[in-house]
């Protein structure tokens, strides 16, 4: 575009127009970039992170605020989904499931116990369950990300476990990416960067990695394909990942269940698609594990 | 309170004899907008979701601040604001959104410029379209994050958080309008007298 047509304190505007809208554009992927390649303790996250604990006082108050037009929106969806027959249903068999759920997860735990002296990882013995109630989400969609208001003053620390409330009682949502001192940010499983060590019940304690395929789905992929996987089968926290290593979420915590399992003739592994048993999205409230032992502590330390 | 603009004599607009229409900038109010504007998108935007997609207050000021005031003063406030909005809410990047909200401060602010734009229907229709960018900006990130999607969810969401976006628009132009007191600005490159 030629600007021999202006003049020139028109073109000396233009020209510094253009360096500001410039230089803009190049701090910001100047940021994008560095961002993306620092680790979670980098200075650009701590600067994050620090900003955020400074707005989670704002963010406690404002949840409060709009908490009655929340659940007044809450109620009036519940209200139509409770004339909804087949919903009703659904839930009803979702209960007489979770006893089901709960009686595998006894018979496991309890042959566990027989075979076994100690057991060293009992998540609930090793882990203070603090109560956080969800300040801030993401004001996008598209970022799988939560502020709560606990912080390292209540115990809660990097690599915490993260369990969230669900018909069929609690499963694992996420884990705790960054920890301010009143304040931390979850990030739940369907964050592609997350992967967990589990294992099915019934399956011969075959361990496979949990992964996120899409918005509300998982797969499992390493499951030996002799092992046997059966639709409806509970699935938890192995306590470890691939390769025999320590993982950061300790054994025995309910993920979901399988919903279906596909393998070819020659494969080795088989892949098991998983439903969670929480929707994070619609939740107003997380469980946090923070870690109380030793043990608990040198899983959150796994790098 | 009038909102008409002051007429004042510019260093070019005297040196060339002519007067040039403009006005005080209003600096504070478009830094106090700004601000609650950021704040209100991390408190309170994402918890009046509707099918999932939740409205965008941040495009809509930024837009409104670019009709009034120009390309370069919105394509600031948007990279401003947009990397504010970064810092405080649990987002997993920095610097993207920040980087949307100036292409879309800058290219509909430069656009009112050359058009005059200045109706409520043009500027309602201006924020849809960025957040359309915004949104389009956003799923391009997550593609490139290798980040599964699901088209049909995709669609909800983009469709919902366009239809919220477009109902909050006219409210916030009018409060900014009013906030403003003054009309965007022409900026006059080509002074009259030029030739």
């Amino acid at each position: 575009m030629s600007n021999s047509g202006h003049t020139p304190l028109a073109q000396r505007r233009i020209l510094a127009r253009r360096l500001i809208i410039g230089g803009l554009v190049v701090v910001c992927v100047i940021t994008l970039s560095v961002f993306a390649r620092e680790t979670n303790s980098g200075t650009l996250h701590r600067v994050q992170n620090i900003s955020g604990t400074v707005v989670t006082p704002l963010q406690q108050g404002a949840s409060r605020a709009i908490a009655p037009v929340r659940n007044a929106w809450g109620w009036f969806t519940d209200v139509l989904h409770a004339r909804d027959r087949a919903a009703q249903l659904a839930r009803d068999n979702q209960a007489l499931r979770t006893e089901l759920v709960q009686g595998q997860f006894g018979a496991e735990e309890q042959q566990r116990l027989a075979k076994l002296a100690t057991i060293g990882s009992e998540w609930r013995a090793d882990y203070a369950q603090v109560p956080a109630e969800i300040i801030g989400r993401s004001p996008s969609p598209w970022y799988e990300q939560v502020r709560i208001d606990k912080g390292t003053n209540d115990g809660v620390i990097v690599n915490s476990p993260v369990l969230g409330a669900a018909d069929v009682g609690a499963g694992l949502v996420g884990v705790v990416t960054q920890a301010g001192p009143v304040s931390s940010v979850v990030s739940f499983l369907s964050d592609p960067r997350t992967s967990v060590g589990v294992t099915i019940v019934n399956s011969d304690g075959g361990i496979g990695l949990l992964q996120p395929t899409a918005p509300g789905a998982f797969s499992i992929t390493g499951i030996p394909a002799q092992s046997p996987v059966g639709n409806g089968d509970p699935v938890m926290t192995a306590g470890f990942s691939q390769f025999g290593l320590q993982s950061i979420y300790p054994r025995g915590i309910p993920i979901g269940l399988v919903t279906g399992v596909g393998r070819g003739e020659v494969d080795v592994t088989q892949t098991v698609q998983l439903s969670p048993f929480v929707n994070p999205d619609s939740l107003a409230y997380l469980v946090v594990l923070a870690p109380k032992s030793v043990l608990a502590r040198q899983r959150a330390a796994t790098p | 309170m009038s909102t008409r603009p002051s007429m004042m004599m510019s260093a070019a607009g005297a040196s060339a004899g002519a007067p040039r229409v403009t006005v005080p900038p209003r600096v504070p109010a478009i830094i106090a907008i700004a601000c609650v504007a950021v704040l209100l998108q991390v408190s309170v935007m994402p918890f009046l979701t509707v099918a999932q997609g939740m409205p965008d207050l941040l495009v809509c000021a930024v837009v409104s601040i670019a009709v009034f005031r120009g390309a370069l003063v919105g394509a600031i406030v948007g990279a401003v604001a947009g990397l504010s909005v970064e810092l405080l809410a649990p987002v997993g990047t920095l610097g993207a959104l920040g980087l949307l909200y100036l292409v879309v401060g800058y290219a509909l602010g430069r656009l009112c410029e050359r058009e005059g734009v200045r109706e409520f229907l043009p500027v309602v229709l201006f924020c849809v379209i960025g957040e359309c960018v915004v949104q389009v900006g956003e799923l391009a990130m997550q593609v490139l994050l290798a980040r599964p999607l699901i088209a049909g969810d995709v669609a909800r969401e983009v469709l919902a958080a366009l239809i919220l976006t477009g109902f909050i628009a006219v409210p916030i132009h009018v409060i900014i309008r009013k906030v403003l007191r003054a009309p965007r600005v022409i900026e006059p490159y080509r002074m009259p007298g030029d030739g």
